[in-house]
């Protein structure tokens, strides 16, 4: 299980989705209702979502939230 | 601006648009005749025949920060667009939140700051005193009133009796003290009763 109490880095493929469905950051933060300074924040790591926005994600790619999101190293 | 009443868009609309003109016209009155009115000047003149859309002006200033006070749809509207606050998403409300928290407390210690060298006294006397060898004294004390008799006048001279307001009749410590106790308590207010929901 490791050390749940330290702090975790979520990792996510969000830009290779993106790229794989021909959108641009405009047309993917339109399409689930946020800005796009906070797609461009997710897909660098900066921002960790609500759990309501992994699921509006993993509604728009048809993919599993563990699919797009992934626990990173354990800091 | 949608969620607001008509009358209300109104009214901050032309509040809006109109302060710019008002305050370059203060501005220009104060320099022309130094805040006398007088009708042979051109502002002085103008006074005149605006005078109407400033009072208009007076009252909806008066009407907005007197609703500002009571009302939190119109406070939270008018307030973040006057002071620039973006929450289109989770994100933003997020960084509103903690530049909040930041404000928030930054402000509280520039209140406690003031309000510490507003109470404070501090004498220097210089007088040689050879018996004793000193030569002088250092006085320091804490005095604090509540009201500032300045701000709201009543005189009555040679028949004629006014009522005069200036300012809000409250002195400076007192009023730093009723905002920090405001801030403090509307904090504790709003998040007691969120930690309940």
């Amino acid at each position: 299980m490791g050390n749940l109490k330290a702090k975790l880095t979520l990792i996510n493929e969000l830009h290779v989705l993106r790229a794989e469905k021909k959108i641009t950051q405009q047309e993917l933060a339109d399409a689930i209702g946020v800005t796009r300074a906070t797609v461009n924040a997710l897909e660098k790591g900066n921002y960790n979502p609500s759990l309501e926005l992994a699921f509006r994600l993993s509604l728009y790619f048809e993919k599993n939230i563990h699919d797009i999101f992934k626990l990173g190293e354990e800091q | 601006m949608r969620e607001l009443n008509r009358f209300d868009r109104y009214a901050l609309k032309y509040f809006v648009y109109t302060s710019p003109i008002f305050i370059i016209f203060m501005i220009w009155a104060s320099v022309e005749f130094s805040g006398v009115a007088d009708k042979t000047t051109l502002s002085g003149g103008m006074w005149d025949y605006f005078g109407i859309f400033f009072i208009a002006w007076v009252a909806i200033l008066l009407y907005t920060v007197s609703k500002m006070l009571f009302s939190k749809k119109f406070r939270d509207t008018t307030m973040a667009r006057l002071a620039g606050i973006k929450e289109r998403d989770e994100r933003e409300g997020v960084v509103a939140g903690n530049a909040a928290k930041f404000s928030f407390l930054s402000t509280f210690a520039l209140l406690l700051f003031l309000l510490v060298f507003s109470v404070t006294n501090l004498s220097v006397i210089k007088k040689p005193n050879p018996t004793t060898g000193k030569n002088g004294m250092v006085t320091v004390g804490f005095g604090m009133k509540a009201y500032d008799e300045t701000g709201f006048t009543h005189e009555k001279k040679d028949g004629e009796e006014s009522y005069n307001y200036k300012s809000i009749p409250l002195s400076k410590p007192f009023l730093l003290l009723l905002i920090m106790a405001w801030q403090i308590g509307s904090y504790h207010l709003i998040a007691r009763r969120e930690l309940r929901e």
